[in-house]
């Protein structure tokens, strides 16, 4: 890879739901994809921080802590994260509208695998083939 | 008529006393007052004592002859009119010298005198005099009458005036409507009772005050002011409600109407105010206004909660269309498929779906709750067995959530509560501790006195900021942003309702980013109250809903 920091395969799921968390992870998973989960926005910039650039960020926008409106501001801000893709997973299409300049897609709760898939595939290559 | 009954005046002037008393003789009837005169001086005295209707005058007279007493008699105004018949012998000399100067009745007898020609000739005259004086009469009459008519008209209309002058003064000190007039400067004149009694206070004690100042508030006050000087720039008349200052009373509602009274010349005169007390009215309309905006909020309210709803199923419902749907696009490949896989998605759909019941059945309970009144059904109950209950409840939650719940109850306290929303209550605080309790443990502690239990949920997470503290027992009060955690406002306001419903009391304690601690006390012998709440009868059928 050119970008030497990039993880191509890695996808971090800030979410505070364990439901979601577990089943949006889980169907990552099995598409191949590398992922790694935050519960809250604070949790998700450490994690970010551990991993380097991820491909991409699936982010919930209600959480405690940490909310996904104020995760964006921070993550924003530094530079380094400025070319990572987010994609905003919220019931409110209202707020996602809110961030919509700071994110690159939106997926409205619920949504299938087929849709959560179809939006990774935008941004994501799995690198290791589609089963696990 | 006095002319009638008294003898008329006839002057008989000779200076032959034989020739006055034959004229006399010939002129003698009750009727006729004969007055001689033996010389033209007696004449003109007689003359100016009284009225004669005609004088019979002797014109050859020593010193004044007749003509010269004639000339005299004519030359004044008061005698001028008296007819005048002169006794001569040689008429044609008279005629000629005479007829010079003459004016008025004048007539001549040549003597010898022809008694009939005397008596013709004198009662022409009298009865010309008798005519005169009588229209004189009836005219001297007619102007009295005309003067009394005068009089009495003056008089009635003096009467009438002054008998509307204290009718409207009555109209004014007795209308049931307040009246006051004030100058063109704007000060206050007089008020009448009506207008002191709206005020409570003394009218003396306003005169000479401003007119705005019987505003109770200073935003009254400017009102009236602005309102004063539209009418005195020319509005005829200003009308707007005001709250007045009264005496030891709160301030009255009153319309007040304002309006010029303006000379002939648009001269302002006076300014006059009528003032009509209506705080009963108001109050009703402040009341209407008032049940309009609960209903309003009621509304709104139910708008909201619909709204939260919508998005609080979103949520369960995410996992639940992801396992389903990932479930069957690997079972339609033609790969193969882990029976462990297949377990986990199936077990996530268990899940969520119960997720969604649970959730159903709060919102259904916040909907009941909302719409209608609790109606509780109090048993002998042991606190610590409907905690544990609750916490059972929320486990999922607690676990999925990394949060251990610690409960810590020394013995059993039992009393007299409804279990099954007492139960919801601790839920929804157990729920919130899980949500905001940044997965650190949450406490939770049961005791009690001879009077009181107490349960108290602590948790040691983001907290409540202080100016929220307050609110969070509201309906759909929510700490801003209102989406920000779903679920938060619905619960805390049911708690309170059926907390307080049972005699008890929830308050919290919070610092933000070291936690919540929400405490309940509740009476040990709950009060029955609403058992039979004419809203909600099938209270059983809400039940059946949770089981």
């Amino acid at each position: 890879m050119a970008d030497p920091g990039r993880h191509p395969g890695m996808i971090v799921v800030v979410e505070d739901d364990p439901d979601i968390s577990e089943i949006v992870s889980g169907v990552l998973r099995s598409a191949g994809f590398e992922v790694s989960e935050a519960a809250d926005g604070q949790q998700g910039l450490d994690r970010v921080d551990q991993i380097g650039r991820p491909c991409l960020v699936l982010l919930d926008l209600m959480m405690p802590v940490l909310s996904g409106g104020e995760f964006l501001d921070r993550f924003r801000r530094n530079e380094k994260y400025a070319a990572v893709p987010v994609v905003i997973m919220s019931a409110w299409a209202q707020e996602a509208e809110v961030v919509r300049d700071q994110s690159q897609g939106f997926l409205r709760k619920p949504f299938s695998s087929r849709a959560l898939l179809e939006t990774v595939h935008r941004f994501c290559a799995a690198p290791r083939g589609s089963t696990p | 008529m006095s002319t009638a009954t008294e003898p008329t005046n006839i002057l008989l002037v000779d200076d032959v006393p034989a020739n006055l008393v034959a004229l006399q003789a010939l002129l003698a009837r009750p009727d006729y007052h004969v007055v001689l005169a033996d010389s033209g001086a007696a004449a003109l005295a007689e003359v100016l004592r009284r009225e004669f209707a005609v004088i019979l005058l002797d014109v050859s007279m020593p010193q004044l002859d007749g003509f010269q007493t004639a000339s005299i008699i004519k030359s004044r105004p008061q005698s001028r009119l008296i007819p005048i018949i002169f006794v001569t012998s040689s008429a044609s000399a008279i005629d000629h010298v005479y007829r010079g100067y003459t004016v008025g009745a004048v007539d001549y007898l040549h003597r010898p005198v022809d008694p009939c020609a005397v008596r013709s000739k004198v009662s022409v005259f009298v009865e010309l005099f008798r005519q005169r004086k009588q229209l004189e009469t009836q005219a001297a009459q007619l102007h009295e009458v005309e003067l009394r008519e005068q009089h009495r008209l003056r008089e009635r209309a003096e009467h009438a005036l002054l008998e509307s002058e204290s009718l409207y003064q009555l109209t004014f000190d007795e209308a049931p409507v307040a009246i006051g007039h004030a100058n063109p400067e704007g000060q206050w004149l007089t008020v009448n009772r009506r207008f002191a009694e709206i005020l409570g206070r003394d009218a003396a004690s306003l005169y000479g005050r401003r007119i705005e100042a019987i505003g109770a508030a200073d935003e009254d006050v400017a009102a009236l002011a602005q309102r004063l000087l539209r009418v005195r720039n020319g509005a005829p008349v200003s009308n707007a409600e005001h709250r007045l200052a009264a005496a030891g009373r709160p301030p009255v509602w009153a319309e007040v109407t304002l309006s010029a009274l303006r000379s002939g010349t648009g001269e302002l005169r006076r300014i006059i105010a009528v003032v009509e007390d209506i705080t009963d009215r108001k109050e009703i309309e402040l009341d209407r206004a008032r049940v309009l905006r609960e209903l309003e909020d009621g509304i709104r309210a139910r708008d909201d909660f619909l709204s939260i709803a919508a998005h609080e199923l979103r949520t369960p419902m995410t996992p639940l269309r992801i396992a389903a749907s990932s479930l069957l696009e690997e079972l339609a490949e033609p790969r193969e498929v882990s029976t462990a896989q297949v377990v986990d998605r199936v077990a996530m759909i268990d899940r969520a779906a119960r997720r969604v019941e649970d959730l159903i059945d709060r919102l259904l309970s916040e909907a009941v709750i909302n719409a209608r009144e609790l109606a509780l059904q109090p048993e002998e109950v042991d606190l610590v067995a409907v905690v544990t209950e609750a916490i059972g409840r929320v486990r999922d939650d607690a676990r999925r959530a990394a949060t251990p719940i610690v409960l810590a109850a020394p013995s059993p306290v039992r009393g007299r509560w409804d279990p099954f929303w007492t139960r919801q209550a601790i839920t929804h605080l157990l729920v919130n501790a899980i949500r905001f309790g940044a997965h650190r443990p949450v406490d939770v502690e049961v005791a009690a006195d001879r009077d009181r239990a107490r349960i108290a949920v602590t948790d040691h997470g983001i907290g409540i900021p202080q100016d929220a503290q307050r609110r969070i027992f509201d309906r759909f009060e929510r700490i801003a942003p209102v989406r920000h955690f779903g679920g938060f406002g619905i619960g805390l306001w049911i708690v309170r309702r059926v907390i307080e419903a049972q005699g008890g009391r929830v308050e919290v304690a919070s610092r933000a980013g070291e936690g919540s601690r929400f405490s309940i006390e509740l009476p040990r012998a709950a009060r029955e109250v609403g058992a039979a709440s004419p809203h909600l009868p099938p209270t059983a059928q809400t039940r059946s809903v949770h089981g």
